[in-house]
């Protein structure tokens, strides 16, 4: 069931047809507008947001975003400290870009413009939309052929507007043939404050390259976040996709890979942290479209309070994609009585010379090993969060991208000290 | 591996489209004019002398069913049904003349009971020639008081439901005898009216979906089966249902109530003619298992395909549910599908009973153009429930082979367990097997496994058989055979052969 019945718009739905009414118009912009007014956000009812009703969800009147002062862009930045010391890193205030004349590594360039606008696929039709009805700043990162960066790149994401403020951000990022990079897209934002960020990234490794990618979503706690990150991969290129989710109270995270080159590799892991009244939802689709590629998706994902977690995830092989390998798992750890996750692990095959398997499992602490724990007297507190540190540290050690590993743990402590 | 040198001799003897069931019975029959309206209705529901009560149920079903649409969720294409050219009620006419012999039935309906396996004697009682008890008019080949002990194994009781109407139902004065009801829905809804209206539709309500709304409007017949408390049901039941007419829909209606600790194994098996057109299966099956009480329900459905390009074939849209009411009471599904042009079914446990247990096993094998989308629901409400999944998919051809199921553990249900393993198999590769799974906890003390696998028979496996000597065929089978043994060990016995033959006739053709 794709289809809407629901005509009469919500506030939320309203409001940002205005703000994107308020913009420059361009073609896309219409076009998103008037989708926009035509089915509202989906509900439960478009099966790709089974679990998530955005229309629901996303409550607020919301407004525009207005650019930063410098002062108070560089502001926002200084309290939030940076994932890697040396990164290069290109800056996006409440959804505006900033140039501060970073330095960038040899063989990256970044041009300050906007990139065309997503294809739309059905699934992704709702929060590519938003974000084509609401975007106003996008960069360009583009990495030559052949170059060794041996800097980390980093996008970062801080929104620093009041209440109710919408920003959002697309950035296409190219990587040429055999090249290596680590990129890392971080969003950071205030806590108690109810804002709205659309980010859509796109990212093309080219025949031969490997990428780290690093997505770090670390949202104020009231912050609502639909994002997407769409990639597409090369003959014998290598993504190494590392997701954390720690902030924001509605998450939408899409990431879709098409897999176009044979002896293409993508490993994919990644760690969910849902407490409070937060629902992140990641929805990941992988196409296998040509033979011989390999996928692994490894995610652990822990729910608390009344945090409401949702994972799906699709394999699809497409019929000329013999000699798939793709594997995923899903491991849910809910913590509390209130709390709740879901999973959607879908395969989808249509060729036949394949392995293809996903595991998908939810469950509470294991008593044995708490008990183990408590015998040789270590509280119980203090034993379910080193259960749980392990449970998720096990994703997390494992990161190709090897300088993240630290900042990333402090942030997964700071989470469980707060929710756990 | 009983049934490979058997299956293959089948085969031999078959159509390109190896359907066995194909042929088709020329008996006059008695119908309902096609087309469905508050006459249709009407017109069944005096066929079926049934209570005023039934027909206002009726109405009110088939006014709630024009107000909805059909679902379209699932992963299924068919060109849009047509409900009004559809006959909605058909049933065989000679049938309450009473033959004195078998000479005197209709020699159609009498191959068409051979052609099905059920057994000369049986076919006397079935064809209405003599009553269980009297004696047979054949010729004695092995003394029938043998089978007099109720409580002997190996034995069946069975309903026949051809078209719309049930034709007999065997053993049922032996069931009687321990208070087992074993009957004809329609007879039950004069015989027992206040047992069918306690339990009818209380777990697939009239408005539950599309499929079973519609067949709350028109079921014409079906079986019933009330199990007293603290009864061990002595015998296998079974139904064998049957689609002859053209362009017939079938709708049948199954209830069965398992009162506090009993027991009862029900067996169910479909099959239809072959023909060009497509033809509707819209039946609706409810299970409700009492305190301590055990339900097990076996299907091999093998309704006609169509055939290899797809043309005609039944659509087989189902609504079976079970209702674990009672404390650990158990309802357990075990379906063979091997037929349907398109299968939308999805049999599901209500586990509302604290310490219930739902089980689902499942073969699904689709071959040729058809469409599967099957799977289960398994939702823990109760403390300390309990399911498990296995569900093996082997598609060939050009088919698509989905699993879809659901999995929900309700904030109430603490300890909830719940084991799903999915595998699929592929043979061919113009074929698609797909797996949707719904894993849903709001219970911490949940546990929830799901596992899943799709690939092809291995190489390896191959050619180790091949090294041995057995021709490719056979040897497939015989992997095939392996990869659903776990399903196939949970059906009874008679089934199981039956099944290993149907999977094997169906996989004919798809290798190489």
């Amino acid at each position: 069931m794709n289809a809407h019945t629901t005509k009469l718009l919500t506030e939320a739905e309203t409001s940002l047809i205005e703000v994107a009414k308020a913009l420059p118009q361009s073609q896309e912009r219409v076009a998103a507008q008037e989708a926009l007014a035509a089915n509202g956000l989906p509900t439960r009812r478009v099966e790709a947001f089974h679990y998530t009703d955005l229309r629901a969800l996303l409550k607020g009147e919301y407004a525009l975003a207005e650019r930063p002062s410098e002062e108070d862009a560089l502001a926002i930045g200084n309290r939030f400290p940076r994932l890697v010391s040396d990164a290069a890193v290109l800056h996006f205030r409440s959804g505006h870009y900033f140039d501060r004349g970073e330095v960038l590594p040899d063989g990256v360039t970044v041009r300050a413009e906007l990139p065309k606008a997503a294809k739309v696929s059905t699934a992704a039709a709702s929060t590519v939309a938003l974000n084509n009805a609401l975007v106003r700043d996008g960069l360009t990162v583009q990495v030559a052929a052949g170059a060794k960066v041996d800097r980390t790149v980093g996008i970062a994401h801080a929104h620093s507007a009041g209440e109710n403020t919408v920003g959002a951000t697309r950035c296409a990022i190219e990587v040429g043939a055999g090249a290596e990079c680590s990129l890392v897209d971080r969003s950071v934002g205030p806590d108690r404050v109810s804002y709205l960020s659309s980010q859509i990234v796109s990212l093309d490794i080219a025949v031969g390259s490997t990428v780290n990618y690093t997505l770090s979503n670390e949202e104020g706690d009231a912050a609502k976040r639909l994002a997407r990150l769409a990639v597409t991969l090369g003959k014998d290129a290598t993504l190494n996709l590392f997701i954390l989710n720690v902030g924001g109270v509605l998450v939408r995270q899409e990431i879709d890979f098409d897999v176009t080159g044979e002896g293409a590799t993508l490993n994919i892991s990644g760690v969910n942290l849902v407490g409070g009244d937060a629902h992140v939802d990641v929805t990941s689709r992988i196409t296998h479209h040509v033979p011989s590629t390999n996928a692994t998706e490894t995610f652990r994902n822990v729910a608390t309070g009344r945090g409401q977690g949702v994972f799906q995830g699709q394999i699809n092989v497409r019929q000329a994609a013999q000699l798939t390998d793709a594997r995923m798992a899903c491991n849910s750890l809910l913590l509390s009585d209130e709390c709740g996750f879901s999973a959607k692990p879908e395969l989808e095959i249509f060729a036949d010379d394949v392995q293809c398997a996903h595991g998908a499992t939810v469950t509470d602490l294991e008593e044995s090993y708490l008990f183990y724990l408590r015998a040789r007297g270590i509280s119980e507190p203090r034993a379910r969060q080193m259960l749980i540190k392990a449970f998720v540290a096990e994703v997390v050690e494992e990161m190709e991208h090897t300088d993240l590993i630290e900042p990333l743990e402090a942030r997964i402590e700071a989470w469980m000290d707060r929710h756990v | 591996m009983v049934a490979v040198q058997e299956t293959i001799d089948t085969v031999k003897t078959l159509d390109i489209d190896q359907y066995k069931y194909g042929f088709s019975t020329d008996i006059e029959s008695d119908r309902a004019p096609k087309g469905l309206d508050e006459d249709t209705i009407a017109f069944i529901s005096a066929k079926k002398g049934e209570p005023e009560w039934m027909l206002k149920w009726r109405l009110e079903a088939f006014e709630r069913w024009k107000t909805m649409t059909e679902p379209d969720w699932a992963r299924v294409n068919y060109p849009p049904i047509d409900y009004q050219d559809i006959y909605y009620y058909a049933a065989p006419k000679d049938f309450e003349d009473g033959p004195k012999s078998l000479d005197e039935v209709d020699p159609e309906l009498l191959k068409t009971y051979e052609k099905l396996g059920i057994p000369l004697r049986e076919q006397e009682i079935l064809a209405g020639v003599r009553k269980r008890g009297e004696p047979s008019t054949l010729e004695d080949d092995g003394p029938e008081g043998a089978n007099d002990n109720v409580y002997a194994s190996g034995r069946v009781a069975v309903d026949a439901v051809f078209d719309s109407v049930s034709v007999v139902t065997t053993f049922r004065e032996e069931l009687a005898k321990t208070g087992v009801i074993f009957c004809s829905i329609t007879e039950a809804i004069k015989d027992y009216p206040e047992l069918v209206q306690k339990y009818l539709a209380t777990v697939v309500p009239v408005t539950d979906n599309y499929f079973a709304t519609l067949n709350s409007a028109v079921f014409t017949d079906g079986t019933f089966v009330y199990v007293p408390e603290g009864v061990r049901c002595p015998m296998e039941l079974s139904t064998y249902f049957r689609i002859n007419e053209m362009n017939t829909g079938q709708f049948e209606r199954t209830l069965i109530i398992a009162e506090k600790g009993s027991y009862v194994s029900y067996l169910e098996g479909c099959t239809a003619p072959q023909r060009d057109e497509n033809q509707l299966h819209a039946a609706v099956v409810e299970l409700i298992a009492m305190d301590d009480a055990e339900i097990k329900y076996s299907t091999v459905q093998n309704w006609y395909p169509g055939d290899e390009n797809g043309k005609g074939g039944i659509y087989n849209f189902v609504t079976k549910r079970g209702d674990c009411r009672g404390k650990n009471s158990k309802i357990s599904w075990t379906q063979v599908e091997t037929g349907s042009a398109i299968t939308w079914k999805y049999p599901s446990c209500i586990l509302r009973g604290d310490g219930s247990r739902g089980e689902f096993y499942s073969i699904a094998v689709s071959n040729g153009m058809q469409q599967v989308d099957s799977g289960t629901k398994m939702l823990h409400l109760g403390k300390d429930t309990t399911s498990r999944i296995i569900s093996k998919g082997i598609s060939a051809g050009r088919s698509q082979n989905t699993y879809r199921g659901q999995v929900s553990v309700n904030r109430r249900a603490a300890n909830a367990r719940n084991f799903t393993q999915c595998d699929s198999l592929l043979i061919g590769d113009q074929c698609g097997a797909h797996t949707v799974p719904y894993i849903e906890a709001k219970n911490s003390e949940a546990q929830l496994e799901h596992e899943a696998t799709t690939s092809k028979i291995s190489d390896d496996q191959l050619f180790y058989c091949l090294q041995r000597g057995i021709p490719e065929e056979e040897a497939i089978a015989l992997i095939v055979n392996g990869f659903v043994k776990e399903v196939i060990q949970e059906l009874p016995m008679e089934f199981a052969v039956e099944a290993q033959k149907l999977i094997g006739i169906s996989l004919e053709g798809s290798v190489g």
